[in-house]
């Protein structure tokens, strides 16, 4: 037996959201760190080819993100809500602060008591919240840059600052992508890919097991029950990608201020140039993985 | 389509209208950053401005410095934490 989980329109706001920022970072993230990652802006066809892909991809990205802002608002103004417990109120904020850390204590052993999580579990609501978030900071500072307005334009230097802040966050973003796809995908009940995402569906034992409080009014749908255990070859993968996260922590470690530049790698190193080209490679994998999901997904 | 997907559809068209129209520009200030090296005319208006930038890009450099390699190690601890909970979680049952 299984359990419906997502809307299509929540299937479609997933992968539309998700390619266009994992493309956002395979053409931004050469910008960057040029010397390290030239290759992929010649494997895209030059630097002016990559700025219009970048630019292309970050009108899909503003696209997907006020459609979706929007139909998010218009369905809890209009009541269309049904199984999910997302709520802007304090308490509910307040109580996912409290499930976070029972949650945690629960995982390193400290606690007996694991938290009984609704629809959606504090890390997957930092994850609707979070991604929207940072995508807002990327669109407003990125439109800035692209259409300097009139206080950029009296001071024309400040277009570094905003630049800065542009790049910084989306390094921020790299990290938080690959914590979101290592979780959600390459752990244990999930390897090799978390389905649900994509056919909107998900067993009713793994519903049970993660998420007990929403079970009782989530709708029932038939469909073969796939389960999913521990992996080996995920816990290489999800070992790899945390170590590549950590390490993305050394590049930013080793980055100085180049003048208005701004964060630039002064001395490039092996250490830097391969843990830059491991993101790369990560990421790409993650997005053929992410269109592999949605089209095995449609084909039911 | 229902109502609040075509209402979402329209209004979020028209707030990217003018980036589709404008995607192949280089910029609306033309490229003015390259071609025009303002350091090279050395006006005191224009060294003031650019020195401030400098100031407001150097603290901007140091924060993002500062909590974009603790971020990276906070997000490799708690993914760590949350693959140990999936493996007690399936583990268990």
């Amino acid at each position: 037996m299984l359990v419906r989980r997502f809307s299509r329109t929540q299937i479609a706001a997933h992968f539309v959201i998700s390619l266009s920022i994992f493309m956002l970072i395979i053409t931004g993230l050469p910008i960057t760190f040029s010397k390290e990652l030239g290759w992929v802006m010649g494997v895209l066809g030059g630097s002016q080819v990559t700025m219009l892909l970048h630019r292309l991809f970050a009108v899909i990205l503003t696209f997907s993100m006020v459609y979706f802002g929007i139909y998010f608002l218009l369905e809890r103004l209009t009541g269309a809500v049904r199984d999910s417990n997302l709520s802007l109120s304090p308490r509910f904020f307040a109580r996912l602060a409290v499930d976070m850390v029972k949650d945690i204590l629960w995982a390193l052993g400290v606690s007996k008591e694991r938290p009984k999580a609704g629809k959606y579990d504090w890390i997957m609501v930092a994850d609707i919240f979070g991604v929207p978030l940072l995508a807002l900071i990327e669109v407003v500072t990125g439109l800035i840059m692209w259409f300097p307005f009139s206080f950029i334009e009296s001071n024309p230097a400040l277009f570094f600052a905003v630049r800065l802040i542009h790049a910084a966050v989306a390094v921020f973003f790299v990290l938080f992508i690959f914590a979101h796809a290592t979780v959600l995908h390459l752990t244990p009940g999930n390897y090799p890919v978390n389905m649900s995402i994509f056919t909107g569906k998900v067993s009713l034992r793994k519903a049970e097991l993660e998420h007990p409080e929403w079970v009782g009014s989530a709708e029932m749908v038939e469909g073969r029950d796939e389960h999913s255990g521990f992996s080996y070859i995920a816990l290489v993968g999800a070992a790899v990608v945390i170590v590549t996260t950590l390490m993305l922590g050394y590049v930013l470690y080793v980055t100085g201020m180049e003048g208005l530049a701004g964060l630039r790698i002064i001395e490039s190193n092996p250490v830097t140039a391969a843990v830059l080209n491991v993101a790369m490679a990560i990421t790409l994998i993650f997005a053929v993985a992410n269109i592999a999901g949605i089209v095995r997904g449609i084909k039911g | 389509m229902d109502t609040k997907a075509a209402i979402a559809f329209v209004v979020s068209l028209a707030i990217v209208s003018p980036l589709i129209y404008t995607i192949f520009d280089v910029g609306s200030m033309g490229g003015k950053y390259i071609n025009d090296n303002n350091f090279r005319k050395l006006l005191p208006e224009v060294s003031d401005e650019y020195t401030t930038a400098l100031g407001i890009s150097t603290q901007i450099g140091y924060l993002a410095k500062l909590v974009l390699t603790l971020a990276a190690v906070v997000v490799a601890v708690l993914t760590s934490v949350e693959y140990l909970k999936f493996y007690k979680i399936y583990k268990e049952h």
